[in-house]
């Protein structure tokens, strides 16, 4: 399936949803998203990666510009990645920025 | 014990057909490895690292060199292993120069993000072998089936 994102704003958290494959080429879409939504001054990014089929280390750069653009305060919740994408975010050490959640968790996220 | 072997491919290398060449080297490392028998969580080691490399061939290797030309996937099933082959005729560059990040456990801010995809790459195969040719890199990406 082809990669899309999307962005929806509660509050001050943002959720990005991605689907099917992110890869290098399809990468800066994702950006776009990061970059909407540190215009909005979200203070939670929640990544909702049950749809995403596939990411490569273009995905995990994106963790890292995340952090850079939305500022070292924000807090990153992955939600939902389905076991190939769960693993190059550990193999990389990801897994220690971020806060991994196999599902959308309103305590943990919104409380 | 006979060989099997799927059908060479061909993908461009050029820039702007980069997401075409990656789905295609992604589904061609998948079929591969599932005609091999591989677990599911190899099959899918096997996709990231061919997505990897290819993506360094297409950036680095010819883009950012000015260069243009193709990339060429082979598939080799043995009895005892499955060899990915990508050759291309980018820069020349021999991935055993470099090292890993040492940097895993830093803050996402602090990441060096260079040479993350060589290691998921390292990651994900049992053995890796480059070869220079002529202008030509040629890169065996052995995965053990048993």
């Amino acid at each position: 399936m082809a990669f899309e994102s999307t962005l929806e704003m509660q509050g001050n958290i943002a959720k990005i949803a991605l689907v099917g494959e992110l890869d290098a080429s399809v990468a800066q879409n994702f950006r776009d998203k990061i970059e909407e939504a540190a215009s909005k001054k979200a203070k939670k990014l929640v990544l909702l990666l049950a749809t995403l089929d596939y990411m490569s280390s273009a995905g995990l750069r994106t963790l890292v510009f995340a952090k850079q653009k939305m500022g070292a305060g924000v807090t990153i919740y992955v939600v939902g990645a389905q076991p190939q994408v769960v693993e190059p975010i550990r193999q990389t050490g990801f897994h220690h920025s971020v806060v991994m959640l196999e599902s959308y968790d309103a305590a943990v996220i919104e409380g | 014990m006979a060989q099997a072997k799927l059908s060479p491919v061909t993908v461009s290398g050029k820039f702007d057909k980069m997401g075409e060449a990656l789905k295609a080297l992604r589904d061609y490392a998948v079929q591969a490895a599932q005609q091999a028998g591989l677990p599911k969580s190899r099959v899918e080691g096997l996709r990231l690292a061919i997505d990897e490399y290819a993506t360094n061939i297409i950036i680095y290797g010819y883009h950012d060199a000015g260069l243009e030309g193709d990339i060429d996937v082979s598939a080799t099933i043995d009895d005892d292993t499955l060899t990915i082959s990508l050759i291309d005729s980018a820069v020349a560059y021999n991935p055993t120069d470099h090292a890993d990040p040492t940097d895993l456990d830093e803050s996402l801010e602090n990441r060096n993000i260079g040479g993350l995809g060589i290691m998921l790459v390292r990651q994900s195969v049992d053995d890796w072998r480059y070869e220079r040719i002529g202008n030509q890199n040629h890169n065996h990406f052995v995965l053990k089936r048993n």
